[in-house]
């Protein structure tokens, strides 16, 4: 990408939208979403090269009416390895 | 044996009752008897917007209250033999129903008609308890705005803890110039978050406007939210009807030359 | 002369001056005599009634309304106290008629009061016993109610049921008339489902003929067909 694109706000609704609802269900606000979150870079980061942009956390309803917590992390490279 | 069928949103002002009429009406137009009933109780509007207010002699409270027979109650509408309006009490309030008896209403309807169509008022409170008590589906409307779509996941929430076994998502009044220019959320934006099938998505169209003055749902007409809602009817009854392309614009040229894609 | 009780006229009804001196006996058989005298030029038309130079308590004020009524043929509608101004009146009888905007539902039965000043909004039902004045609009969605006949001072747009109990000869009238619905005993008529606007806003009379109800502008050759 040369340029950054411009979020329209259809996406960050949509974005908005998501966390709010994981929230609602999970029963903890957005605050407590977005600080937990961050905690849970900062250890993984301790350990391997995290992409922080394509972060994704959300709540799950599983069919059997379970909840479950996903996150998505991509990661960058391995710390400590070398690529020769 | 008939299918009732809830139209429930959870925010006001999103399209359930316009959705009722047209869905009804649609059903009534492809030969299905049905009765449309409106649990709104204290605030109707479904009579209204059918245009058979001046009909309205005893109504859902009268008939669950036993003042009158079920049948006395029944307005036939002004064109189709086969379709008629249970109203709801305007002086009454919610409790004046109960769940149990909405089902035993239902189940009883459920013998003469086709589709049972109930119109589910705002809110999360007794009346729509009372709505959803006697369904087997339920048709969950939202517009692509935050607001009502969190309402509507509260909804679809409540509706699976009650068990209820079909839900189905219509996207109301989306503008596809705001979509392509990427302010306003597409129905596939909507449908990701909700997690429920699609059964349609009905454009934003000054028609609808028209159709509601006049009392007359326009189901079925060449205006793209009559062309939505008649294939949301075509699909409430087991069709496989392929989404229309909201983008195409009308006439016959651009028919032939409009599509692109 | 004796001044004990005199009777005088003001612009609602009629006000009865009491002598603060006089011992209440007495004056029970003064106010009797009053009314019984006047009984014929009073007629029996209907009016507030207020007592005036004197405190009277609660049980008083009734045991001389009752003797009033007793005497002569005036049909009370309501009482004022001395300490009141004329406001009051309508207060009383609004207060009679227990009419609080808050409540969900308005459906109350008013029990002897023929007037109501205000507008019948949506999801409002008033039910009289006897005839009905409405002096303000009834709304779509809003229902008036009566044994008796309904007279509307404003626009007639939602129901109007007159005769609930069958009386056949009960009418409908109201300054302007475009009702949802109107029924008179047993017959119920709609409005036309494409109604033509009409121009000329004139007051229009609804009663019940061969088992048909039948609107037409107020005339006097109507009118004097109709009994209350």
């Amino acid at each position: 990408m040369w340029f950054m694109k411009k979020k329209s706000s259809g996406d960050v609704a949509k974005n908005r939208l998501k966390l709010v609802l994981s929230s609602d269900k999970a029963g903890c606000s957005p605050e407590i979403m977005e600080q937990m979150k961050n905690e849970i870079i900062e250890v993984i980061s301790k350990y391997i090269d995290v992409d922080t942009e394509g972060l994704e956390f959300k709540f799950r309803n599983a069919s059997d009416g379970s909840n479950s917590l996903l996150a998505n992390i991509p990661i960058k490279e391995a710390k400590g390895r070398r690529r020769y | 044996m008939g299918e009732v069928i809830v139209v429930t949103s959870g925010k006001g002002g999103v399209g359930k009752t316009t959705t009722t009429a047209n869905v009804g009406t649609g059903l009534a137009k492809l030969d299905k008897k049905v009765v449309l009933i409106d649990t709104d109780i204290g605030l109707r509007n479904l009579d209204v917007v059918m245009g058979l207010e001046n009909r309205i002699v005893y109504n859902l409270v009268d008939v669950v209250e036993g003042n009158c027979r079920i049948k006395q109650a029944l307005i036939k509408d002004k064109r189709y033999n086969n379709l008629y309006l249970l109203p709801s009490a305007q002086t009454r309030d919610k409790s004046a129903v109960t769940p149990e008896q909405m089902k035993v209403l239902c189940d009883e309807l459920k013998n003469e008609f086709d589709y049972i169509i109930v119109d589910c008022p705002a809110g999360i409170e007794q009346g729509f308890k009372n709505a959803i008590a006697g369904a087997d589906r339920a048709l969950v409307v939202t517009t692509p705005e935050v607001s009502a779509v969190r309402d509507a996941d509260r909804i679809i929430g409540l509706l699976e803890a009650n068990e209820m076994k079909k839900i189905d998502l219509i996207v109301n009044r989306l503008r596809v110039d705001l979509v392509k220019s990427g302010d306003m959320m597409s129905s596939s934006d909507v449908e990701e978050i909700l997690a429920i099938n699609l059964i349609g998505v009905v454009p934003d169209d000054e028609n609808i406007v028209v159709s509601t003055n006049q009392g007359e749902p326009l189901v079925g007409s060449d205006a793209k939210a009559g062309i939505a809602y008649m294939n949301i009817c075509k699909r409430i009854m087991g069709e496989d009807v392929p989404f229309m392309d909201l983008t195409a614009k009308k006439g016959f040229f651009s028919k032939l030359f409009g599509k692109k894609n | 002369m004796d001044n004990t009780v005199t009777i005088k006229g003001y612009s609602h009804g009629i006000t009865v001056i009491l002598n603060p001196d006089t011992d209440y006996e007495t004056l029970k058989q003064k106010v009797a005599v009053k009314f019984r005298e006047s009984a014929k030029f009073l007629g029996n038309t209907q009016m507030a009634l207020r007592f005036e130079g004197r405190k009277l308590s609660g049980e008083e004020q009734i045991e001389l309304l009752n003797i009033i009524t007793r005497e002569c043929n005036l049909n009370i509608v309501c009482i004022a106290c001395d300490d009141e101004t004329e406001d009051g009146l309508f207060v009383r009888a609004l207060e009679k008629a227990d009419l609080s905007p808050s409540d969900q539902t308005v459906s109350k039965t008013l029990q002897n009061a023929r007037f109501y000043k205000g507008n019948l909004r949506s999801g409002m039902e008033m039910t009289f016993e006897e005839n009905a004045l409405i002096i303000g609009d009834v709304n779509p969605g809003a229902s008036v109610n009566a044994n008796g006949s309904i007279i509307i001072l404003g626009s007639l747009k939602g129901n109007a049921v007159a005769g609930m109990g069958g009386n056949e000869n009960a009418f409908v009238l109201a300054l302007d008339m475009a009702p949802v619905q109107i029924r008179i005993a047993q017959t119920i008529a709609r409005s036309p489902d494409h109604p033509a606007r009409s121009e000329s806003k004139e007051a229009q009379i609804a009663f019940l003929e061969d088992g048909a109800i039948y609107i037409e502008p107020v005339s006097k050759k109507v009118l004097s067909e109709r009994t209350i």
